[in-house]
């Protein structure tokens, strides 16, 4: 019972963790139908942050949470003013090739000017600490995390449908003429959902450097590419079909490594996809499809 | 007789233009490196090290006269593109040529460059696939991974081990799959118990469903092997010891890498139970550690173990060169597959007499005290499972 209890809740911070990545994504497709794939560099470029102003300037854990998540916010709207802005009117495909492209670039510059190796940065390591809660050991980080997930969601959620700004977001996703047609700057709107999903990718990153200590080039491409499957299991372009998606793929996750025979390891990312393959096959577009012809898709 | 002269002329210059690669060949020796300087794998590149200790023999007159000529070309982690690379490499006749260290990528590279007589030489490729006989241009200038298995299991019992459990992933191929379970055999023939296989996959940040697992056992583990790198690695320790497990944290060459040591700072006691079994001593005092300060001295760091090794491949076919008087690739293998003992970089030598494609040598194996590296055991270990 322990045990089950234990992996019950390991489940929940892992599906915390795809639901804020995957939420993140959502909300730009929702705006733009851009699949970001350079949303991983984002939450990279916060761990990078994290590490030259915690050496530079100071280790306060405080003031390095303020900075990776202000500088997430910075890079994701520089992206969107430098590389996304100028096919916002293009292809998907376009928008696509652009996000791996500008995915690419940044890895590699992290890699020119950083290191290929781990960069070390441990101050937020204090957040992970084994509580004994009852006869059920909890990772402190993983109550964070999964409180953060559902704190943001509930703020995201007010945002989008009492905030002005929110309800142009939620009006630009059904149609973005019509927005701007009514006087709302596009420009703004695109930035406010980028700066959301930078927000985000900061939260995202936050959790991930207090269980990695350290930031490499690569950290945020595999969390991302999970969580866009969750966004397709959930439904592309709706936000709780992101949260929904990113759940269910921890309690995958977590549920096939305890269930699989160890002899059959091999095939646990296999038995993942197998089970996501039949949930698409019942749903082709995804759990949550947005309902486009009724309604919002938010 | 314009035209006469026009064709003789040209006719010189093509014969000049066409001698120029034979003088080239004769005055420099060259090895060519298609190897990952970006992407996952670039920590295990060997090139800091191969340019360092090239410029140092260089600087002492190179080989018999012949300046070392190193030919770098990233492939990043693409199989195809380190192909490309060597296929151009081939037409500057390399002496040797080294490329990603993973069998995928081995095995048809050394069989392009085989058709020249051209010569695979690796810094650290531990991987058993390629010593099956599928190739016969391959040279490792270290043991296959089973060596560094089994030295960190007669460690671990010499501490009382007893009962462990593995981590298996296929991700690494034989090296992530195979090493755990070469270690739980030797274990297992010294009187102690596999209790669990527990599978992972690469990037994982939180270990807990594995902890969970590691929780409900009993007795509780002495030892768990993992043959996996950081930053992975250190996330796995931080998360056991918060658990309250004490049980060792043992592991392969994949530990060995300066990230794993800033665990220290972090809190000194974190690499108190963890050792692993390496490829070559590098700890403080050792002479890798010697020829990295040499270096960074000189202005080429050479940061880690991977890389300093790179400094092995150039010895290796400097001793070749000399021996057989000649940069003629088969020539040279030939000279160092003979070789009773090849002086290299990070040991006193090695040989290939008897083992043809790896070179068998002393395995160490790498504690931490109080943070620092400690060698805790030196051997070539005699009890090797059976490997294919």
């Amino acid at each position: 019972m322990d045990y089950a209890a234990q992996q019950l809740l390991n489940a929940l911070s892992f599906g915390a963790e795809y639901a804020l990545i995957a939420v993140g994504l959502a909300i730009v497709f929702s705006i733009m139908g851009l699949v970001n794939f350079a949303h991983g560099e984002v939450i990279a470029f916060g761990g990078y942050s994290m590490a030259v102003v915690g050496t530079v300037v100071t280790g306060n854990p405080l003031v390095l949470m303020a900075a990776v998540l202000i500088a997430c916010v910075s890079v994701s709207l520089l992206l969107e003013r430098v590389a996304f802005r100028t096919v916002r009117k293009a292809d998907i495909t376009t928008g696509l090739l652009t996000a791996f492209g500008v995915s690419i670039i940044l890895q590699n510059l992290y890699l020119l000017l950083g290191s290929p190796r781990p960069i070390s940065a441990t101050q937020f390591i204090f957040l992970d600490r084994t509580l004994l809660i009852g006869p059920v050991h909890v990772s402190s980080l993983q109550i964070y995390e999964t409180v953060t997930t559902i704190a943001a969601i509930l703020f995201l959620t007010l945002f989008l449908k009492r905030s002005y700004l929110g309800i142009a977001m939620r009006a630009a996703s059904r149609d973005f003429q019509m927005v701007r047609l009514c006087g709302i700057r596009a420009n703004r709107v695109v930035a406010t959902a980028f700066a959301i999903s930078g927000l985000l990718a900061g939260l995202a990153c936050i959790f991930i450097m207090a269980r990695r200590g350290s930031v490499t080039p690569h950290m945020g491409f595999d969390p991302v590419l999970t969580a866009f499957i969750a966004c397709v299991l959930g439904g592309f372009g709706s936000l709780p079909g992101a949260v929904l998606g990113g759940f269910i793929l921890g309690f995958l996750e977590v549920g096939v490594l305890v269930l699989l025979p160890q002899t059959a390891g091999g095939l646990a990312q296999a038995a993942v996809f197998l089970v996501v393959a039949l949930l698409l096959f019942w749903r082709p577009d995804g759990i949550l499809t947005p309902a486009t012809e009724k309604g919002d898709k938010l | 007789m314009r035209t006469l002269l026009t064709q003789c002329a040209l006719g010189a210059l093509t014969a000049g233009l066409a001698a120029l690669p034979a003088i080239a060949q004769d005055d420099t020796v060259k090895i060519g490196f298609a190897v990952p300087l970006t992407g996952d794998f670039a920590p295990y590149n060997e090139v800091d090290g191969a340019r360092c200790m090239a410029e140092m023999i260089n600087r002492e007159g190179g080989i018999g006269g012949r300046q070392i000529e190193l030919m770098v070309q990233d492939t990043g982690a693409d199989t195809q593109a380190a192909i490309s690379a060597v296929e151009r490499f081939l037409g500057d006749n390399p002496v040797a040529i080294g490329t990603i260290p993973f069998s995928d990528t081995m095995i048809p590279v050394a069989q392009i460059a085989g058709a020249q007589g051209v010569s695979i030489v690796q810094a650290q490729s531990t991987q058993v696939e390629m010593h099956t006989g599928v190739v016969d241009n391959f040279l490792t200038n270290v043991a296959p991974d089973p060596y560094t298995a089994t030295a960190a299991a007669n460690y671990a019992l010499s501490q009382g081990v007893k009962n462990v459990v593995i981590f298996t992933s296929d991700e690494g191929g034989s090296w992530s799959a195979r090493t755990p379970e070469w270690f739980a055999q030797v274990i297992e023939a010294g009187g102690g118990t596999l209790q669990a296989t527990l599978n992972y996959t690469g990037g994982t940040t939180d270990w807990s469903p594995q902890i969970a697992e590691l929780r409900a056992l009993d007795p509780a583990p002495d030892a768990i092997y993992i043959s996996w790198g950081v930053p992975d690695i250190a996330v796995l320790i931080r998360q056991v010891r918060a658990a309250g497990l004490d049980a060792w944290v043992v592991g392969s060459d994949g530990f060995d890498d300066p990230s794993l040591d800033a665990l220290a700072g972090e809190d000194v006691s974190l690499l108190d139970r963890v050792f692993f079994g390496t490829l070559a001593p590098s700890q403080g005092g050792s002479k890798i550690a010697e020829f990295q300060d040499a270096c960074a001295a000189t202005g080429m760091p050479v940061n880690g173990l991977f890389p300093a090794l790179g400094a092995d491949t150039i010895k290796i076919v400097a001793y070749g060169v000399e021996a057989a008087g000649s940069t003629d690739p088969a020539a040279v293998r030939d000279a160092i597959r003979a070789a009773d003992a090849i002086p290299v970089m990070s040991v006193e030598s090695i040989s290939f007499k008897d083992t043809n494609s790896y070179a068998l040598r002393e395995i160490p194996v790498i504690g931490f005290e109080n943070g620092e590296r400690k060698l805790l055991s030196l051997e070539v270990p005699g009890n090797v499972p059976s490997w294919p």
